[in-house]
């Protein structure tokens, strides 16, 4: 399988931007096309995610205070159909990692990155989660001392598309999740994650 | 009379631990770093004008096999930051991750510089582990009297008087910490200067003859850290900067610290950290400080004074309500405390003190002797009631010559049984056989939280 690696870390957008080039793509009427401006919609007017529910296998502890999956919210697709492919991020309470793309200091910043299989194509950009501020944190290392993290529960969202001329059969969909663990005593060194899902396109 | 200049030479280097100052001290270093980097250029130099033999080699490459030959290993690595920018290169940082571990079996007296040292112990479970990656500030209670400071080269340091961070006073157990810290800046350059250094955990780190601190550091996570210590065969070398960067007192102390980790060829940890040293129950105690009313109110204020300057980072609910938008953090934040408070305070104690950190201060301190993990997944530590019952504390020898003498005499013999096996790893059947064991051990018996809240003895000396 000869695999193309998306780096989008310099495409990231906040969620309140994208919100409009969501909108502006979604013309088709693709079931989970709706589902994921749904989901859109929902975070414009509140700019709070909904709560995440955690998934089975989820599981954080003291060694690994993070735990990802990634899904899809279509399974079976045909050439032309858009999908939604979402990273859910599980972080245990007391612990937090860095916003992508906001300063971080000392520790790394959160990124994500999406390596498709042929045929298979980013539809826009990422849509993030609203990361927090957090004030007064021992090692804060900005000279501010001013933060942004996630904590708890957060979703990472991206839309795919299946190219035209995609050939039939079971396509994978890898993410690579990059991050920093801390709370308030420690920091985990800059850990990574590699996520993987699959789609099957049919003719 | 020329032998005897040389013998009275030989006398002064006895007497004062001191090579001549132009003579290289003989000792075969290993240098395992960047070939080739500015860095490695640097330490070479610097190796090469204190000691008899040094050979390079690339971390990346390293097989511990290697070693042989050589007297000790020092492991670094270039800078993973961007110099000045104060954010970590991915790059340089994915280069650096591939560094071999160091496996459970090297044994090879080594020094573990700055992240690089990290990195390739990350898995040992050694007292030197990553607490973080946030030295940014310079030594403090550093243990000038140790040997370690006076030979082969007399090490003294230039000490001065800085304020305490304010923060600090949540982040320490330390009572005698006042407002002002005795510190040592052993570099003459800092985070973003250089990369920031490394710290280990500091609780439960000295609770092994194999384990000792030489200086703890100013880290971001607060000044509780260990920055220069040894484990075994191993020596933590914190602090990140290169040589040319180091003040003249650190580089002689850092000659000694090749000079003092070569004693200890061929030894293996005594212990292996796997549990919380107690203190973390004192730490713990401080996190309901940040729920009262007073620590609401703090961080309102910390938000409220930080957020215009970032406005063009915040979501638009922020800049369109700032008051609300505070609130809801800080409540979000304080919902996160609290979930995290019942995870290492048993709920008899948060039912009792809800957020009275004196009460818990109290209440851990009276305790302090008698406190156990509450199992081996959990961060809680509770009293072992016991321990407190025999006394005079489960990490003191007493305890068990209490219980054995309890066996003898027949006294509550369930308990003092149940005692023995729990802090020993030793299981006997009759009081005889646990006063034996303990008659040979007891001169060589220490106790150590971090591995496993357990006594330990000491090998036989040879």
């Amino acid at each position: 399988m000869d695999n193309k690696l998306l780096v989008l870390a310099l495409g990231f957008r906040a969620v309140t931007p994208l919100v409009g080039l969501v909108l502006a793509v979604s013309g088709c009427d693709h079931p989970a096309r709706d589902a994921a401006d749904r989901r859109a919609n929902a975070k414009s007017q509140n700019d709070t995610p909904p709560a995440i529910p955690i998934e089975a296998g989820m599981v954080t502890s003291r060694d690994q205070p993070v735990a990802a999956a990634i899904d899809t919210d279509a399974r079976e697709l045909r050439p032309g159909g858009q999908f939604m492919v979402s990273v859910r991020v599980q972080i245990r309470p007391g612990w937090y990692i860095y916003a992508v793309d906001k300063p971080a200091g000392m520790v790394s910043p959160t990124s994500i990155q999406l390596e498709l299989s042929d045929g298979i194509e980013q539809a826009g950009d990422w849509i993030l989660p609203a990361p927090s501020p957090q004030a007064g944190m021992p090692g804060e290392t900005l000279p501010q001392r001013l933060n942004f993290v996630y904590d708890g529960a957060i979703q990472f969202e991206c839309p795919l598309r299946v190219a035209a001329d995609a050939a039939p059969g079971e396509k994978t969909i890898r993410c690579l999740i990059k991050y920093q663990a801390c709370d308030r005593f420690s920091c985990r060194p800059p850990s990574e994650t590699i996520l993987e899902t699959a789609v099957r396109i049919e003719r | 009379m020329l032998r005897c200049w040389f013998a009275a030479g030989l006398l002064a280097l006895v007497l004062t631990g001191s090579a001549p100052a132009d003579e290289p001290i003989a000792v075969k270093v290993l240098y395992c770093g960047e070939p080739g980097s500015e860095r490695a250029a640097d330490y070479v130099k610097f190796l090469e004008s204190h000691f008899s033999h040094v050979a390079v080699q690339n971390l990346l490459t390293f097989k511990e096999e290697q070693a042989t030959g050589h007297d000790v290993v020092v492991i670094d690595w270039s800078p993973v930051y961007d110099a000045g920018k104060g954010e970590m290169n991915d790059e340089k940082w994915k280069t650096l991750r591939k560094a071999p571990p160091l496996g459970a079996n090297f044994r090879r007296p080594t020094i573990l510089i700055g992240g690089a040292g990290g990195t390739v112990i990350q898995s040992a479970r050694l007292k030197i582990d990553w607490l973080c990656l946030c030295l940014d500030g310079p030594a403090h209670r550093v243990a000038v009297d140790h040997p370690l400071f006076h030979a082969p080269l007399e090490v003294n340091p230039e000490f001065s008087e800085q304020d305490t961070p304010a923060d600090y006073a949540d982040e320490t157990v330390d009572p005698t910490l006042g407002k002002k810290m005795s510190v040592w800046r052993m570099q003459t350059k800092n985070f973003p200067e250089v990369d920031p250094g490394l710290v280990s955990n500091l609780y439960g780190f000295a609770d092994s003859p194999d384990a000792e601190v030489f200086a703890q550091g100013m880290a971001g996570k607060g000044p509780d850290t260990v920055t220069l210590g040894r484990h075994a065969n191993y020596f933590l070398w914190g602090f990140s900067a290169s040589p040319a960067d180091m003040a003249p007192a650190a580089r002689r102390l850092f000659v000694n610290a090749v000079c003092y980790i070569r004693k200890f060829d061929g030894q293996s940890p005594l212990v292996y950290r796997t549990s919380p040293g107690r203190e973390w129950a004192l730490r713990y105690a401080l996190i309901p400080r940040q729920l009262t009313d007073e620590g609401r109110k703090r961080s309102e204020q910390q938000l409220r004074e930080m957020l215009p300057r970032f406005l063009n980072l915040l979501p638009q609910e922020a800049r369109d309500d700032p008051e609300a938008f505070i609130a809801k953090r800080v409540e979000q934040s304080q919902t996160a405390y609290r979930g995290w408070l019942k995870e290492v305070i048993p709920q008899p104690l948060h039912d009792e003190f809800g957020m009275d950190v004196e009460k818990y201060q109290a209440y851990y301190h009276e305790n302090l002797e008698y406190l156990r993990p509450d199992d081996e997944k959990s961060q809680k530590l509770v009293v072992d009631d016991d321990a407190k019952t025999v006394g005079p504390s489960n990490r003191r020898p007493e305890m068990l010559e209490r219980c054995v003498g309890m066996l003898e005499n027949n006294d509550r013999p369930e308990l003092a049984t149940r005692l023995l096996k729990r802090y020993t790893s030793q299981d006997f059947a009759t009081a005889g056989q646990w006063r034996a064991w303990l008659d040979a051990n007891k001169p060589r018996l220490f106790f150590s939280d971090s591995g496993g809240y357990k006594f330990f003895a000491q090998p036989a000396s040879p």
